[in-house]
C-alpha cells in the first residue's frame, strides 16, 4: 500500500469510529442518533444562544424543582401547568390540556348524556350565591319537583356551596341513581328559601327545546315556531329533527330559529343540521397549516324546501358550530339573520387523547363560511369584541333585564317573528 | 516481514478505532455536561414518575420529559400557525409551572426582566427605583397575588413620590392590576343584596364598576412591565398603603446608587451585590462603635451576603435554613470569622428583607448587635439563581432562614389567617 492510501485508510477508520463513539450514548439510549451536534461540540460552530428548546428547558427546570426547591413539587401536576403555559404563548384560546378528570367530563357533556350516575336534570350556571339553574329538562327530577328556572341553589344536602366551582357543585349533586339529594332553593323570583328532596336519575340533556309562539305581539296571526338549539352535541339532529317535526304538525306558517347563548360544539353535527335545508352544497371550509382547504358538504338527499320563512336569532354567545350552521343558512338564503353580532369563533380544534386519558386540545385550523368569509374575533385592548362573527341582516339589541326566550319581553325573538309575518303578508 | 507489517497495522487499526470510539464518546460526553444535560436531569427526561400511592401511574407511565415532548410534537405538527422558534413556549412553560408554586421566591424573568434583576445587584434600576415581589396570600378563590413594594431606593422616583416598603401597587394609570379574583367582590355585594344592606340598583351600580375595573385590568406581568422602564409622561399609581389607597404621581427613569456607603462610624449596605464585600473590607474600622444601615436592603447575593458577614461576626454557625418543607433545619456556618469585636447598631425597616434580613439577626445573635427600627419585610428566605442560554432566567426558593432561637424569618401568607405579630421577624 501507499501511504498515501494508508493514510487514508487511516483517517477514515477515525473518522467512522469517532462518529460511532459520538452516537453510542444514543444508540444505547435507544434514541436515532443526533449527529447535527458534532460540529458544535467540536467548537467549529457556535450554539445558536438566544433560542431555547422547550422540552429540554422543562426537563431542566423541573429537576431543579425537585431537587432544590424547598416545597414539594407534585410531577404530575407541573407538567400539565407547564404543558398549559407553553400551549398560552401561541395565543390562542382554544389551545389547552384538560387533565384526565376534566377530559372525562367535557366527553360526557359533548356526548349530550351522562354517563353511569344520576343526575336531576338540570342545566346550571355559576352564580355568586351557589349554582343557577338555567334549564330544567322535561321529565326530570328537577322538573317533577317544579324547579324553575333562575332558582338558586345555595347548598346541597345541607352544605353551602358559595363560592365552589360549578364543577365541583355537580359533582356534589350528582350520585347513584336512585339516591335522593337534598336542595337548598332560593326562588329569585318570589325570594324565597326552600328544601327539595330530588331523587337522582339518569339524565339525557335536552338541547333542542319547540314551542309555538304565544305572545301578545302574535296573537290572532299565523302560528310560528321557535325552535332552541342550545348547543351542537353528538344527539342534536335527532333532537331537532322530532322538535320540528312536532312543530309542523301544529301547522307552523314560519320558524325562528334560535341560536342565542349557543357557544357550538361538534361541526358535524351543524353540517348534519345543514343537510336539513341544503343539498349537497359546500358548508364550510378548513384551512390548515398547510396543504390545500378541506371542504365540508351538506349530506345529500335530507334536505327539504320549506314552505315558510326561516329566520336565525343570534347573539354575541353564539359561537362556533352554531356560527357555521347559521353562516350557511345566510349564505344560501334560506333564513335570514336577526338578533345581534356572533361571537366570531372561526377555529378549529383537533382534540388528541393522550397516554393518561388527558386531552390535547389544540386549534388546527380556521374555518371559512360558504361566501368566503373568516368570521375570526378580533378584540380590542380592553378584550372587549371589535370585529368578526356573522352580522344580522336585521340588528336588534336585546333589552336590558330581559331573558332570552321571554314571551313578552323578549324584543329580539318579537321582531324575528314580526319579520316573518311581514313576508307572509306580501 | 510482511506478515509482521499486516499484524503492525491489523492492532494499529483496532488501537485506532478504539481511540475513534473513546474520543467520539469522550466528546459527546462532554458537549452534553457543557450544555447542562447532565445525567440528573435524564432521570427526569426518561424515567416515569414514581407510581401513587393508589396504584395509579402518573402520566400514563411516561417520564415527564417524554410526555411534555409529546404534547409539543403535537402543537408543532398540528397548531394552525407554523411555530418557528420554541423560545416563547419554553418561556410559557417554565413562567406557569413556577408562578403555580405561589411561592415569593419563585419566578420566571424574560430576558429583558433578567437583566433588570440582575442590574440591580449593580446599584442600578430603570423605572419606579423600587425592589417590588408578589406575595401570595389566601388559598383557592380567595387567593390574592399583590404586587407589594419590599424596598424602596433612595432618591429614586418611587422614594420621591413618596413610595413606601409594604405599599400594593393596585392600578397603573387607571388599569387596575388583577392581583384577585373580582367574584369575591361580587359575591359579597350580592350576599349584602341579599340582607337587604344594599339595593337592588347599587347592586347594579357595583356590578357594573366591578365590570369596568375587570375590562381595564392588566396582568401582574404587564403591571411590573410598566413600572419598570422610563416614562416620558408622569404615571399615576395607586397603591394600598395599609389597606387605604394612595395615589403618587411618579415619572418613572433610570437611575444607579452606590451599592456601600461610609459616613462617620455608619456603613450603609443598601443591596448585597457585587463588590460589597471587598469595599466593606476597605471602609471597617477595626475597634469602636459601627452603625450598619439594612433600611430598605431588599437582599441580594447570599454568598457577598455571608463574606460582609465575616468581617463582623465570630466563626460558627450564624442560624439555620430550612430546605425542604418537614425537613430539620441545616446550619449555616462561617469558616473564619471577625477578630475584632466591635459595638454594632443595625438600622433596619420594613424594606429590610431577604438576605438583609438574615444578616441583621446574624449580627444581633452573634455579635450583640442592638436592632432599631423595624419590623423587617419578614421575606427571610433565600433563592436560587438560574440564568437561561437566551438570557431570560428564573429564581427558586432553596428554603427559608431561621435565627438561632428558631424563629422563622419568613412570615407564610399562603394561609389566609396567619398572623405576622406572633412571628416576629428581626426584631
Amino acid at each position: 500500500m501507499h501511504a498515501f492510501t494508508k493514510v487514508v485508510v487511516c483517517i477514515g477508520i477515525f473518522v467512522v469510529t469517532f462518529v460511532g463513539g459520538y452516537a453510542l450514548r444514543d444508540v444505547l439510549a435507544g434514541d436515532s442518533p443526533n449527529l447535527k451536534t458534532i460540529p458544535a461540540a467540536l467548537g467549529l460552530r457556535s450554539e445558536p444562544k438566544s433560542e431555547l428548546t422547550a422540552t429540554r428547558t422543562f426537563v431542566q427546570v423541573l429537576a431543579n424543582l425537585e431537587l432544590k426547591y424547598r416545597g414539594e413539587v407534585d410531577r404530575q401536576e407541573v407538567t400539565y401547568v407547564a404543558i398549559q403555559g407553553m400551549m398560552d404563548s401561541l395565543k390562542d384560546p382554544y389551545t389547552a390540556i384538560m387533565p384526565p378528570e376534566e377530559a372525562k367530563r367535557f366527553d360526557e357533556r359533548s356526548r349530550g348524556k351522562f354517563v353511569g350516575s344520576g343526575g336531576i336534570g338540570a342545566e346550571l350556571s355559576p352564580d355568586p350565591m351557589g349554582a343557577r339553574i338555567r334549564r330544567v329538562f322535561k321529565n326530570g327530577p328537577a322538573s317533577r319537583s317544579l324547579l324553575r328556572p333562575d332558582d338558586i341553589i345555595v347548598a346541597v344536602g345541607g352544605k353551602e356551596i358559595m363560592g365552589l366551582p360549578i364543577e365541583d357543585v355537580v359533582t356534589e349533586i350528582r350520585g347513584d341513581e336512585g339516591t335522593s339529594v337534598r336542595l337548598s332553593i332560593y326562588r329569585t323570583a318570589t325570594k324565597e328559601t326552600f328544601d327539595k328532596v330530588l331523587t337522582r336519575q339518569k339524565v339525557q340533556i335536552q338541547d333542542v327545546y319547540g314551542e309555538v309562539l304565544s305572545g301578545a305581539y302574535v296573537r290572532g296571526k299565523p302560528p310560528i315556531g321557535r325552535l332552541e338549539v342550545r348547543s351542537y352535541s353528538e344527539t342534536i339532529v335527532e333532537q331537532f329533527d322530532e322538535e320540528l317535526l312536532a312543530l309542523e304538525k301544529q301547522g307552523i306558517r314560519g320558524l325562528i330559529i334560535d341560536l342565542r347563548g349557543n357557544p357550538g360544539g361538534l361541526m358535524g353535527a351543524a353540517i348534519d343540521m345543514a343537510s336539513r335545508f341544503v343539498d349537497g352544497r359546500l358548508i364550510v371550509s378548513m384551512r390548515r397549516k398547510t396543504g390545500q382547504p378541506e371542504k365540508y358538504f351538506a349530506r345529500n338527499g335530507l334536505a327539504q324546501r320549506k314552505p315558510y320563512p326561516i329566520v336565525i336569532l343570534v347573539d354575541e354567545s353564539t359561537a362556533s358550530a352554531a356560527e357555521i350552521f347559521a353562516g350557511a343558512l345566510r349564505d344560501y338564503r334560506i333564513a335570514t339573520i336577526v338578533g345581534e353580532h356572533t361571537y366570531g369563533k372561526a377555529a378549529v380544534q383537533n382534540v388528541v387523547a393522550l397516554v393518561d386519558g388527558a386531552q390535547a386540545k389544540v386549534t388546527i385550523a380556521r374555518y371559512y363560511l360558504p361566501n368566503g368569509d373568516l368570521i375570526q374575533r378580533v378584540e380590542d385592548e380592553r378584550g372587549e369584541y371589535s370585529q368578526g362573527g356573522i352580522k344580522p341582516a336585521v340588528e336588534v339589541k336585546l333589552d336590558r333585564g330581559v331573558t332570552p326566550g321571554d314571551p313578552e319581553k323578549d324584543n329580539q325573538l318579537q321582531k324575528a317573528a314580526e319579520l316573518i309575518i311581514d313576508k307572509l303578508g306580501s | 516481514m510482511k506478515l509482521n507489517g499486516r499484524w503492525i497495522w491489523s492492532v494499529g487499526a483496532v488501537g485506532l478505532a478504539v481511540v475513534g470510539v473513546s474520543l467520539g464518546h469522550f466528546t459527546r460526553t462532554s458537549y452534553d455536561a457543557k450544555r447542562g444535560f447532565p445525567e440528573l436531569e435524564r432521570i427526569y427526561a426518561t424515567n416515569p414518575a414514581p407510581i401513587r400511592d393508589d396504584g395509579s401511574r402518573p402520566m400514563g407511565g411516561r417520564s415527564a420529559g417524554e410526555y411534555f415532548d409529546n404534547v409539543l410534537e403535537i402543537l408543532k405538527e398540528q397548531f394552525v400557525d407554523p411555530i418557528r422558534d420554541e423560545t416563547p413556549l419554553a418561556h410559557g412553560a417554565v413562567s406557569s409551572m413556577l408562578q403555580s408554586l405561589r411561592d415569593p421566591g419563585t419566578r420566571f424573568y424574560s430576558p429583558v426582566e433578567w437583566r433588570r434583576y440582575r442590574d440591580q445587584l449593580e446599584g442600578k434600576y430603570e423605572g419606579l427605583g423600587a425592589d417590588l415581589a408578589i406575595i401570595w396570600k389566601g388559598e383557592g378563590s380567595n387567593t390574592e397575588l399583590p404586587l407589594t413594594v419590599v424596598s424602596v431606593f433612595d432618591s429614586g422616583p418611587g422614594h420621591k413620590a413618596g413610595l413606601l416598603p409594604g405599599d400594593v401597587i393596585e392600578e397603573v394609570n387607571g388599569n387596575w392590576v388583577a392581583s384577585r379574583s373580582l367574584l369575591n367582590d361580587l359575591a359579597i355585594a350580592s350576599e349584602k343584596r341579599q340582607k337587604g344592606e344594599i339595593t337592588d340598583e347599587e347592586y347594579q351600580i357595583e356590578f357594573e364598576r366591578l365590570r369596568e375595573k375587570s375590562l381595564g385590568a392588566i396582568s401582574i406581568n404587564d403591571a411590573l412591565e410598566r413600572v419598570q422602564v422610563s416614562s416620558r409622561e408622569p404615571v399615576n399609581i395607586m397603591v394600598l398603603r395599609k389597606g387605604v389607597p394612595v395615589t403618587i404621581t411618579v415619572t418613572l427613569a433610570s437611575g444607579s446608587f452606590d451599592l456601600v456607603e461610609k459616613d462617620a462610624d455608619i456603613i450603609r449596605i443598601r443591596t448585597f451585590g457585587r463588590g460589597v464585600d471587598t469595599r466593606m473590607s476597605d471602609v471597617l474600622s477595626t475597634s469602636g462603635d459601627v452603625t450598619v444601615d439594612l433600611r430598605n436592603n431588599p437582599g441580594g447575593s447570599f454568598e457577598i451576603m455571608e463574606n460582609c458577614l465575616a468581617q463582623l461576626i465570630p466563626q460558627g454557625e450564624y442560624a439555620r435554613i430550612v430546605t425542604k418543607r418537614g425537613s430539620p433545619a441545616v446550619p449555616l456556618l462561617l469558616k473564619s470569622g471577625a477578630k475584632h469585636r466591635l459595638n454594632i447598631i443595625v438600622l433596619v425597616n420594613e424594606g429590610t428583607a431577604r438576605e438583609a434580613e438574615l444578616f441583621a439577626v446574624a449580627l444581633r445573635d452573634r455579635a450583640n448587635a442592638k436592632l432599631v427600627g423595624g419590623p423587617t419585610a419578614q421575606l427571610g428566605f433565600l433563592s436560587d439563581h438560574y440564568t437561561l442560554a437566551d438570557g431570560s432566567g428564573y429564581t427558586l426558593t432553596r428554603g427559608h432562614f431561621v435565627d438561632l432561637q428558631g424563629t422563622s424569618l419568613l412570615v407564610e401568607r399562603l394561609v389566609s389567617g396567619s398572623s405576622p405579630s406572633n412571628q416576629e421577624g428581626g426584631n
